[in-house]
């Protein structure tokens, strides 16, 4: 009797420490990824609030266009909206890095309407010349 | 009367090893389903938090024919994996 009963916790325990050893890893993984994903969803929302873009001319076909928030954008990831239409022709000078307190040209072939331009992240500006 | 008693034993013994390693399968499987449903359930986690999109319409202007309107929705987050189910 006694022989058995050692021998019942001596399995129990066993298979208890390798239920352990086997979630433990796993657990500590899922809460990692967690973690991480949550950092970067803070990290978006800080880039998003910090983010703001001024139309601040409309001359002919060009735009001017000033990052007026502290962080630094990709020109080359902006969208334009013309009179409600996503358009895809226009150009952007300089193209690429886009520092605070700058300006870009975007020329959008269109001299009236109503114009939006969206950054990378979702920040935006509206113009209209009429 | 010895070979009784030893038999009886060898009986328990047998019998609690069966129980015992019962029980330790059932616990086993219910570990290993909390252990996936936590590793699946993180992962939806993770990509609930990684995804965001925005529309980026111009509220005055929204493009309307044959009777549909059209929206632009913008992939803000990032994740790729997108409208694919």
């Amino acid at each position: 009797m006694g022989f058995s009963t050692s021998a019942v916790v001596a399995i129990i325990t066993t298979a208890l420490i390798y239920m352990a050893a086997m979630f433990y890893p796993l657990t500590e993984m899922s809460y990692h990824k967690i973690q991480d994903a949550e950092k970067n969803s803070k990290e978006r929302w800080n880039e998003k609030l910090n983010t703001k873009i001024v139309i601040t001319n409309w001359t002919g076909d060009n735009l001017t266009v000033y990052n007026n928030g502290s962080v630094t954008l990709d020109s080359s990831k902006i969208n334009v909206i013309l009179n409600g239409e996503l358009i895809s022709y226009f150009s952007v000078t300089p193209g690429g890095v886009w520092p605070p307190k700058t300006s870009v040209e975007v020329d959008i072939e269109e001299s009236i309407g109503r114009v939006k331009v969206i950054a990378a992240n979702g920040a935006a500006d509206y113009y209209t010349a009429t | 009367m010895g070979a009784g008693t030893s038999a009886t034993e060898m009986v328990f013994f047998i019998t609690s090893v069966i129980i015992a390693l019962s029980v330790v399968g059932a616990i086993f499987m219910n570990v290993q389903s909390i252990s996936n449903a936590a590793t699946i359930g993180s992962k939806t986690l993770t990509e609930q938090l990684k995804t965001d999109i925005t529309v980026i319409n111009d509220p005055d202007f929204i493009l309307y024919s044959s009777g549909n309107y059209t929206f632009y929705i913008k992939n803000t987050g990032r994740e790729n994996s997108l409208l694919n189910s």
